[in-house]
Parts: C-alpha cells; sequence; structure tokens
C-alpha cells in the first residue's frame, strides 16, 4: 500500500470510530477539529453516519419533560435579562432539590461536630448555593452567636479577572452583599452587625463581578449558584 | 447507489428544518414537537439519566436552531442529520464525564485481515444494508459494533465488557469496520 492509500485507509478508520463513537475524549475533540477544515474527512464521516444511522430504527423513542420546549424557546428567543431584572431569575433556588438539601445538612453536622460545645445561642444555619448552568458549588454555615459566615467553595471558581460575591436576601427585599470570596476555598467572612439575626429563611446567591465586587452595590453578573438557608 | 434521503418518508422534517434555517420558530416548535422523543431516547440511551439526557436535548435543540442552515449543504437524510447531532452530543458528553486513557495503539497491522475480494456477492437491498453487513462479521463483534452505536460504548467500555484488552478491542474493531466498509460498498 503506498502512503497516501495508508493514510486515506486511517482517516476511514478514524471517521468510522468518530461516528461509532468509541474514540476518547481528547481523540474525538481532535477529530472534530479536523473534520472543520477537511472536507473530504467530512465526506468519509457523513458516509458512516448514513450507513449506522439505519441501526437507530432500534432506538424507542422516550417523553422528555414537557416545559422542555419551553425552557429552549426561552434559552434561544429570550434576551439577556438586564440587571434590574437579576432579582426576579432568583426563583431558581426553589428547584433547589431535596437531595441537595440534604447534602447541605449533613455537611453542615459535620462542621458542628467538629465544634466545641458550649452554652449559649447554638443556633445554626447551612446551604449549599448551587446553579443549574454553572459549576460553581459552595457550602455556607452561618452561626448567629459569633457572626462568623464560614464558605467552603467545593467546586468552580471565579472567571480570570472577575470576581465571586455573596448575596443575602431576605424574602421580596433587595440583595445585600456580604463580601466578595476569597480566593481561598475556604473562609470565615464577618457578618456586620446589622445583618446577623437576618439568616432566618433568607437566600444566599453568588453573582459573577468585575474583579472587587459590585460597582453598584447590587449584582451586575449571572447568578451562578443559589442555596436558601436551613437552621439545623 | 445508497441514497437515504430518497429512501426517507421525511419530506416535512426536511421542510421544517429548511424553515428554521431561516429562522422559521413555529417551524422550530414543529420540529420539536415531531423528532424531540426520538432524540431524546438516543440521549437516553447513550447517557443513561433522564436528567441528563434532558440537559443534553436542550443543547441538542439549541444547536439544531444554530446549524440549520448547514443541513441544506450536506447529503444527510434529515432524520439522519438531526441523529447524528443528538448522538454527538450525548457521546460528547458521556466522553468529557468519564476521561479515560487516550492513547489506545492504533498502529496495530491490519494488512492480514484484509477483505477478501472473492467474498460471494450478497444481494442486499439497500434498506437494512448494515443489518446485513453486520450479520456478515462474528456474532460477537457485530454486537461490539452495535453497542458502540446504540450505547455509546468506548473502546474502554467494549473491552471491559468482551474481556479483552483494549489494544486488541481497537483491532478487532477496526477490522470490523474494514469489513463492514467493504461490505457496505459492494
Amino acid at each position: 500500500m503506498s502512503t497516501d492509500d495508508k493514510r486515506d485507509e486511517r482517516d476511514e478508520l478514524l471517521a468510522a470510530e468518530y461516528a461509532l463513537g468509541v474514540l476518547p475524549h481528547a481523540e474525538r475533540q481532535a477529530f472534530a477539529a479536523r473534520l472543520e477544515k477537511e472536507p473530504d474527512l467530512r465526506r468519509k464521516t457523513e458516509n458512516w453516519d448514513q450507513h449506522l444511522f439505519e441501526l437507530s430504527d432500534e432506538i424507542d423513542p422516550a417523553a422528555p419533560r414537557s416545559d422542555l420546549l419551553g425552557t429552549i424557546e426561552d434559552r434561544l428567543f429570550t434576551p439577556a435579562p438586564q440587571p434590574v431584572s437579576w432579582w426576579s431569575s432568583l426563583g431558581v433556588w426553589r428547584g433547589l432539590t431535596a437531595a441537595s438539601l440534604a447534602v447541605a445538612v449533613t455537611l453542615g453536622a459535620l462542621y458542628i461536630n467538629q465544634r466545641p460545645v458550649g452554652p449559649g445561642d447554638a443556633r445554626t444555619y447551612v446551604s449549599e448555593l448551587a446553579g443549574e448552568n454553572s459549576p460553581v458549588r459552595v457550602v455556607a454555615l452561618y452561626e448567629p452567636a459569633t457572626g462568623i459566615l464560614k464558605v467552603n467553595r467545593i467546586q468552580g471558581a471565579s472567571a480570570t479577572g472577575r470576581a465571586l460575591e455573596l448575596w443575602l436576601i431576605e424574602g421580596s427585599n433587595k440583595p445585600v452583599s456580604l463580601g466578595v470570596l476569597p480566593a481561598a476555598q475556604s473562609a470565615s467572612l464577618s457578618v456586620a452587625n446589622d445583618l446577623r439575626e437576618r439568616f432566618e429563611d433568607a437566600v444566599l446567591a453568588i453573582s459573577d463581578e468585575p474583579e472587587g465586587g459590585s460597582p453598584t452595590g447590587q449584582p451586575t453578573g449571572a447568578v451562578l449558584a443559589t442555596g436558601k438557608m436551613t437552621k439545623v | 447507489m445508497y441514497n437515504p434521503r430518497s429512501m426517507k418518508a421525511s419530506g416535512d422534517i426536511e421542510e421544517f428544518i429548511l424553515q428554521v434555517a431561516l429562522g422559521n420558530r413555529s417551524a422550530f416548535r414543529e420540529l420539536y414537537v415531531r423528532t424531540s422523543a426520538k432524540l431524546f431516547g438516543v440521549c437516553l440511551r447513550v447517557l443513561k439519566d433522564r436528567a441528563e439526557a434532558e440537559d443534553a436535548l436542550q443543547e441538542v435543540f439549541i444547536k439544531i436552531w444554530q446549524r440549520a442552515s448547514s443541513f441544506a449543504a450536506n447529503d444527510y437524510s434529515p432524520m439522519s442529520w438531526l441523529i447524528v447531532i443528538a448522538r454527538n452530543h450525548a457521546i460528547d458528553r458521556i466522553r468529557a464525564r468519564k476521561p479515560e486513557a487516550a492513547d489506545i495503539d492504533e498502529m496495530a497491522d491490519l494488512s492480514d485481515d484484509r477483505p477478501n475480494p472473492e467474498a460471494s456477492a450478497v444481494e442486499l437491498s439497500e434498506r437494512r444494508r448494515i443489518e446485513a453487513c453486520l450479520e456478515e462479521l462474528d456474532a460477537a463483534r457485530a454486537d461490539a459494533v452495535r453497542g458502540a452505536y446504540l450505547d455509546g460504548y468506548s473502546y474502554q467500555e467494549l473491552a471491559v465488557r468482551h474481556d479483552v484488552p483494549v489494544n486488541t478491542m481497537r483491532t478487532w474493531l477496526r477490522r470490523s469496520l474494514l469489513k463492514l466498509k467493504e461490505c457496505l460498498t459492494r
């Protein structure tokens, strides 16, 4: 076989493997990048796609949840929300599952067990902050007795040149800043005196902000994660 | 010659895709109503988790909206174009989720197992050609091809299922693909 024939056979096989889907992630990415630039490779892949397509008769249809089309249409056709309407999007926290709440409670219990037992105010609030389309996950634990809010970033980070800002939201009030999350994975933030008794049933939220935090005192960027404070 | 576009009674779907390419939102909605169950089935079969398959389906329909204008420029039949978008997205997701050793040897010599030119020609109807060609393979190898296509198994997973080293699996499957190709173009 000539070198050209060998290369052609190699491409033919890669096209088949890509169409079939068996390649490891890195090889798939590399092949997909080649597809953009190489019409011959595209033709080979399309050919395999067409042949293999006949096998898809064996795949049973299934009904996705009924509101999915609405979600897709919103994503495609609803203009990006203005900063003023940011607040209304906080309804997403209501979608927090019981499972993630259970995680927060468990993690909270772990914290509590590490704490020296003493007299006085033993109230503790925990929350797991997460978002549907964001990798950011943070567990927060707050004790009114000390006014210390411990945050543990278990996943995700701010984008380069951006900051993650933490907000406290009570009922339908405007968000109040609790400060910018430090780069460290876990941190203890001191809550201002006038906010210390305002965590009951409150929601915490994290938004994407310019370095140093929101210039306006209100969230300006996307909401990355939210979670309800739960007393444990 | 093999031409799936003429084989499929999918003129409507094609018309909807062409309308979507023009930015027609009601055509997009209609396309979703007619094809989402099949495309969800494709995602679900590969991802094996409803919530993740629903996330995937969202991305698939966003891609369909964004790429509809490229549909007319290729030779895909309408349903195969849609299913390729869904399968590729679902497989990209699952491969990214479960990264595995990337370097599988692909240089094994396949030449001793070239298709035999004297293989008896088989009369194949245009339809189900792939099925007939798979029947010419060893049952285990045809199974591997099917598992990869339908369930999105990676080389790693196929190797475990068939109890062979991953490099052996790749050589096996590549030989099978060469035989398939020979049969499909016979």
